[in-house]
């Protein structure tokens, strides 16, 4: 998502928090262009154990 | 061209540069301080073709300090500089960038227009804002006013003296002034966010940052 940032949840199943340059993916929920927001939740973190 | 030879061009230069007021141009190499009278003065040391030139921490921005944080931040920039005193004896000079700022300053201001798309310098990089050199002027531009999206550290973006272009917002001559915008020729990433992300759609994304319970991606 270059250039956009998106304000992301964490999911409780995680032990891990990601750290900053982790690559993963996420689901977006809900976008609010006037506020210039992107809410999403995280869905996996690229190469970890932490599937869905 | 042997030694002795660029040795007295570059005197010409200095001479020239302290009687007629000559721009010239040189990196920070160190930081030294100098002992004057009873004070201890802070200056960058710019390596002029092989000549030390000093130019005090107050003479390199208007409200430059005598600490050597601002310096640190600077060290490699190419900056460009007045004469202001000169020792041959010694091999050593003293010079301004204040004085050669202005002097461009002067110049630009005439020809410059709003809406200009100019190239600027970055002269100084700290995590969070820049330092940069457009037309004789200086200015801090913070992480938020680089581009769009959260940006955790500036200096993983920008080297020292790399170009960036800049549009020109407003020009103030009484002030000697302009407002510049390097956001403002990128594209707005919003602008057309539904075409590029849709809501359940799943994207790759990278972590940028924390919040209190939140991560920014």
């Amino acid at each position: 998502m270059q250039g956009v940032d998106s304000v992301c949840t964490l999911p409780t199943w995680l032990d891990r928090p990601p750290l900053p340059g982790d690559k993963v993916i996420i689901k977006i929920y809900k976008i609010v262009p006037e506020k210039r927001k992107i809410y999403s939740s995280l869905v996996k973190v690229i190469g970890s154990d932490a599937d869905e | 061209m042997t030694d002795e030879l660029q040795e007295k061009i570059t005197w010409q230069n200095i001479n020239s540069s302290k009687t007629k007021g000559k721009i010239l141009t040189g990196n920070i190499i160190a930081i030294e301080t100098e002992k004057v009278k009873d004070s201890n003065i802070t200056c960058a040391i710019v390596d002029f073709k092989g000549i030390k030139v000093l130019i005090p921490a107050t003479e390199i921005i208007e409200d430059g300090k005598n600490d050597k944080k601002l310096l640190r931040n600077m060290m490699g920039a190419e900056i460009k500089f007045i004469i202001i005193e000169a020792d041959k004896i010694s091999s050593k000079a003293v010079g301004s960038r204040i004085k050669a700022m202005e002097r461009i300053r002067d110049i630009n201001l005439k020809k410059l227009e709003v809406g200009d798309k100019v190239y600027s310098k970055v002269v100084g990089i700290w995590r969070k804002y820049i330092r940069i050199e457009c037309l004789g002027m200086d200015f801090i531009i913070k992480a938020q006013d680089l581009q769009y999206g959260y940006v955790e550290d500036v200096s993983k973006l920008y080297k020292i003296n790399e170009q960036i272009k800049v549009i020109v917002k407003e020009i103030d001559e009484e002030k000697k002034n302009i407002k510049i915008s390097i956001k403002e020729l990128l594209e707005d990433p919003f602008k057309n966010i539904r075409k590029d992300f849709t809501e359940k759609g799943e994207y790759l994304a990278t972590i940028t940052g924390y919040t209190d319970n939140r991560h920014l991606c």
